[in-house]
């Protein structure tokens, strides 16, 4: 069967980021602060371009198109919100927890987490259940990623699947870190630029409004801030916002990022470069996701939208080019999971319990190893297709969120507590689980109107802080002089 | 020499409370927003008025958050 032209494209792309991962493998020594942080010497604009690739994951393409084309802009709204929020964070806990990594030489969260709270148990604890959801975000990229390759340019989804993991395992394995963010930079890079271009073309080559009135007829209020369903309300739009403004920083593979920082200033700057890149990509992926119903307004999968939006209007290169963004964004946010939760389970779990004289070569080679087994479980999970895209992608973040009171309260609060962490840690994620729409064991009602992710993080945190108080603190020195400077700084 | 209003705001205690005046602002916008422009239905280039206005509110919460950060790591920088 001759190849498509989009399939060309797609090959030739995947073929030249795996390129990118020879190269970087040049420059990898395979020492633990290398192959996990690119030796803590990661400049601006690299790092936040592989924040903003990071995040920006098969939802970008696939699943916001199907929330938009089914329930207005209001994820638009609370993305962008949270987007500037993000800056926040990174500029505070992120440089606190960069000067953290530098002092104590740590360079896993499951690590900062042990010594933080001076409890290896607890460093497990939090790796398990953080475990779950990175596996969550794992499996939902490689599912998205394997629906649309099948569905729109006919490669059957099981090989799909089992393509963009092995490139994964392989550039992973040669390259670590280093391979996985300058893959990133393209990645997002390429992304952005997609997008910006399809949607230039749709605005002013088009009649964007004339496609717009389509879609507004086709389903009423589509285009009303609240969305057809009035789901989008202003409490909800904040509640969501807020819940990923805590989440995102608190993605694990987002924590490792602040430990490879080069300095204070790039980690301020890359957290802006993130959201001025990330805003703009969340914006094109909405609108394309609502004008879509002016063109496709039954689509045979909500999750295509986009994808069958810019193969209906423009080339089969352009669209080759869309698919080829749309695996980029959900590759450069599966390899940097899989490489974080390798990385914690091999330094905090296989040389804290397991080979505690493990030398630096052997405890990467547990990396390599683990990095393999782990993309292995997310295939499998992948091919059982749990959940729709957004909300398996959205459980996981929302999720993480819930796992952020030890990291952000710890760094500040001298009185936070190992117990008050336990704690925090299965009540959070348990509740956040519990009211899963797709479990739903607690009904919605229980939300009043809240995001479900919000109502966890409410619980986490509150739980975080009770708990803390009722037991005692650690050592006081086990927290850095440079988080505690500000406040106690201005105590006076 | 004598302190400019500037150079208050930059020190403590004032620092922190200027701080989190800002963040309260953002998050006052971002939820203000949402209901000024509600009414804002009519469509331009292929989008309703209210997200060309929701992208102005989200770069002028940029700024804000632009000048909060700078406060923070000016009032932490020195160790």
């Amino acid at each position: 069967m001759p190849i498509t032209i989009a399939q060309a494209v797609f090959f030739t792309y995947l073929f030249l980021v795996f390129l990118i991962g020879v190269y970087a493998a040049r420059f990898t020594k395979y020492t633990p602060a290398d192959f996990y942080l690119a030796d803590r010497g990661v400049g601006t604009l690299v790092l936040g371009l592989t924040l903003a690739a990071t995040v920006l994951s098969a939802f970008t393409v696939f699943g916001i198109g199907a929330d938009t084309s089914q329930g207005g802009l209001g994820p638009f709204s609370f993305l962008s919100i949270a987007a500037v929020f993000y800056t926040l964070f990174f500029a505070s806990v992120g440089v606190a927890l960069y000067r953290i990594g530098n002092e104590h030489d740590i360079v896993t969260p499951a690590e900062y987490i042990r010594v933080r709270y001076e409890s290896p148990v607890l460093g497990v604890i939090y790796l398990s259940v953080t475990g779950i959801f990175m596996l969550a975000m794992l499996a939902g990229q490689l599912f998205g990623g394997g629906v649309a390759l099948d569905a729109l340019i006919d490669i059957p989804f099981t090989w799909a699947v089992l393509l963009m993991a092995v490139f994964m395992i392989l550039y992973i394995h040669i390259a670590g870190y280093r391979g996985v963010i300058w893959s990133d930079a393209v990645q997002s890079t390429v992304l952005f630029g997609v997008l910006a271009a399809v949607v230039a073309y749709v605005m002013f080559i088009r009649d964007s409004t004339e496609i717009a009135e389509s879609a507004s007829q086709e389903i009423p209020g589509l285009f009303d801030i609240v969305g057809p369903a009035e789901l989008w309300t202003p409490l909800f739009v904040m509640t969501a916002a807020l819940a990923f403004a805590v989440g995102v920083p608190g993605y694990p593979h987002t924590i490792q990022r602040y430990f490879s920082a080069g300095n204070a200033k790039i980690m301020r700057d890359s957290g802006f470069l993130f959201a001025i890149v990330a805003v703009p990509i969340y914006f094109f992926g909405a609108v394309l996701g609502v004008w879509s119903v002016g063109v496709i307004p039954e689509p045979p999968e909500p999750d295509y939208v986009i994808p069958l939006l810019v193969e209906t209007l423009t080339h089969p290169i352009v669209f080759g080019i869309v698919m080829a963004g749309a695996t980029a964004a959900i590759m450069s946010t599966a390899d940097s999971v899989a490489l974080t939760m390798s990385s914690m389970l091999s330094r905090d779990v296989y040389r804290e319990f397991i080979h505690p004289d493990a030398t630096a070569r052997e405890e990467v080679r547990a990396t390599q190893t683990l990095v393999f087994v782990l993309v292995v479980l997310a295939v499998l999970l992948a091919l059982v297709q749990p959940a729709g895209i957004f909300p398996l992608i959205e459980f996981a973040v929302v999720g993480f969120a819930t796992t952020t009171a030890p990291i952000f309260l710890g760094v500040y609060w001298t009185q936070a507590t190992k117990t008050g962490a336990i704690a925090s840690l299965i009540f959070g994620p348990g509740v956040t689980i519990l009211l899963f729409p797709e479990i739903g064991v607690i009904p919605a009602a229980f939300t009043f109107g809240m995001h479900y992710g919000f109502v966890g993080v409410l619980v986490a945190y509150s739980t975080f802080i009770l708990v803390s108080l009722l037991s005692r603190a650690p050592n006081g020195t086990a927290v850095s002089l440079y988080s505690r400077s500000f406040w106690e700084r201005h105590r006076n | 020499m004598s302190e400019t209003i500037l150079d208050r705001i930059r020190q403590p205690p004032l620092v922190r409370y200027v701080i989190v005046l800002l963040v309260g602002g953002m998050l006052g916008l971002a939820a203000g927003h949402q209901y000024l422009v509600a009414e804002w239905t009519e469509l331009s280039l292929g989008l309703p008025a209210w997200l060309w206005a929701q992208l102005g509110v989200i770069a002028v919460m940029f700024v804000i958050a632009w000048l909060a950060v700078g406060l923070y790591a000016g009032a932490t920088e020195d160790r």
